[in-house]
């Protein structure tokens, strides 16, 4: 399974090829509200994340609470791995 | 200009297969949303879904046509023989060809594409059904109904997603309003309920997790659904001398578009259409006392539809009665228009204008009189109808009622 800092690298980066930004721009108390992404660049970085680690992350277009900073996606990914290794 | 009425409706949904049982279900709030099991693949792709479960188009589309078309085509046609066995007009030889057919349809034939590639890529096998064509192709709906209620007259389908059928129902009331037509069928219908589908609605994140909650604080997004509904458009002069019933008259039709986002809804294009709509029918906000909204429980939605009405109707906001049937029926998307247009008609013809179900606190953003929980008595003479699609195309009718 990936360290925490491979993980954080690896969304950062899906985040900086979709927004073709620096990933050394990005921080875990950034806000994917100042980023200026759009309602569908936010769709397709989750989808790379996704596709990245091979999972599902519990984000709905609905209810943006969950996942407002870069660091709270990190750590749905963290905790996503974390309960899938669980229940393999 | 030449009055055009609805003579004759149809409609097939969760929460009923013909005009009286489904209005039975709006006046009592009945919801046709059920959790899914594992019928549409394994894991569920979506947790809900307001499917057609008991619809049998056997009464009303011959058997050797069932085959021949997918499922929101018979859905379809099977609302379309309700509508002309409803109106009671006779197609003759002489008539046939003035009677036009625009039907609207967001997706084609969804069921079997997805049927037909699990069979390639998944099952190993090596052949489709040789209609697979001619059934996914979404005018199969418009020209099933030319072949099965014999209309020669002009046909197409509009398919504009969202607002298909509301973009068909203005289609054909300017084409009967123009002389190009006598008379038209319209409406629209959907069926897309496929694994392959209800995945790539869940890969957008914005299915609802719960029930449909149009305008509520905790909604959580849009309930796919299908099903139709269909019309018989007639010019008014010649429904009087017949002798027919009439559920109201077509008064205005509005479009636009938003040019802006592929998904997300906009204030200013959802507010021309309607603008545009009561312009066509050259009303003020002040006559229009109740709309039936888009209202599709996304959060994006529901929040631009009222800022939308607001621009429009200014004062007459807070006068208006506004629900949306979507609580109760889901989101038939190519469809949805064609079902709630008979929500709109029966409410002009019973005087009962439908709730919005499950609407137990309403979002501060959302700050209309959205009929909550239960229906509601009031003569009303002119209602709108609101859909609004994915590509920012928004499609907006406006009907009256008209005494007997």
């Amino acid at each position: 399974m990936s360290t925490p800092q491979e993980i954080e690298a690896g969304v950062f980066e899906e985040i900086a090829n979709e927004l073709k930004i620096e990933a050394a721009e990005l921080r875990v108390d950034t806000k994917i509200s100042e980023l200026e992404a759009s309602s569908l660049s936010v769709m397709e970085i989750i989808f790379a994340i996704e596709e990245r680690f091979n999972i599902e992350l519990p984000y709905s277009a609905n209810d943006l609470a969950g996942l407002q900073s870069l660091g709270q996606i990190v750590e749905a990914v963290e905790n996503t791995l974390q309960s899938n290794a669980n229940t393999a | 200009m030449r009055r055009v009425v609805v003579t004759g409706m149809g409609v097939v949904s969760s929460i009923g297969n013909d005009r009286e049982t489904f209005w039975d279900s709006l006046k009592s709030g009945r919801s046709g949303m059920r959790r899914v099991g594992t019928e549409y693949g394994d894991p569920a792709p979506v947790p809900i879904v307001a499917d057609a479960l008991d619809f049998d188009p056997a009464p009303w589309v011959s058997e050797s046509r069932i085959g021949l078309m997918d499922r929101f085509a018979v859905m379809g046609v099977a609302a379309a023989r309700q509508a002309l066995d409803d109106a009671g007009l006779a197609v003759t030889p002489e008539s046939a060809p003035r009677i036009a057919t625009i039907f609207g349809n967001g997706g084609g034939g969804y069921v079997i594409l997805d049927e037909s590639y699990r069979r390639l890529y998944q099952d190993g096998k090596t052949r489709v059904h040789p209609l697979m064509i001619p059934k996914a192709m979404p005018n199969a709906v418009s020209s099933g109904i030319a072949m099965e209620l014999g209309f020669k007259g002009p046909n197409y389908t509009v398919s504009t997603a969202c607002a298909s059928s509301n973009h068909a129902i203005g289609q054909a009331y300017w084409a009967v309003r123009s002389g190009v037509a006598d008379a038209a069928m319209t409406g629209g219908c959907e069926a897309l309920l496929a694994h392959g589908v209800l995945k790539a609605w869940a890969a957008m994140r914005v299915v609802g997790r719960d029930v449909c909650r149009p305008f509520a604080k905790s909604r959580t997004g849009m309930i796919l659904a299908e099903g139709g509904g269909a019309y018989l458009l007639e010019e008014l002069e010649a429904a009087k001398a017949r002798g027919a019933r009439i559920y109201g008259e077509i008064v205005g039709f509005g479009m636009s578009a938003d040019a802006k986002d592929l998904v997300a809804p906009d204030v200013d294009g959802c507010a021309r259409a309607m603008q545009s709509a009561l312009d066509d029918a050259a009303l003020s906000p002040e006559e229009v006392q109740y709309i039936n909204a888009h209202g599709t429980g996304t959060l994006a939605n529901d929040a631009t539809e009222t800022k939308a009405i607001r621009q429009v109707f200014g004062a007459q906001a807070d006068r208006l009665a506004v629900s949306s049937t979507k609580s109760m029926h889901g989101h038939a998307l190519g469809g949805a228009g064609g079902i709630e247009f008979a929500a709109v008609l029966m409410a002009l013809t019973q005087g009962i204008l439908p709730p919005t179900i499950s609407l137990d606190e309403p979002d501060p953003e959302c700050d209309l009189d959205y009929i909550p929980h239960a229906a509601r008595k009031a003569d009303i003479d002119v209602a709108v109808s609101n859909a609004f699609a994915f590509g920012g195309l928004n499609a907006v009718v406006a009907a009256r009622r008209v005494d007997s």
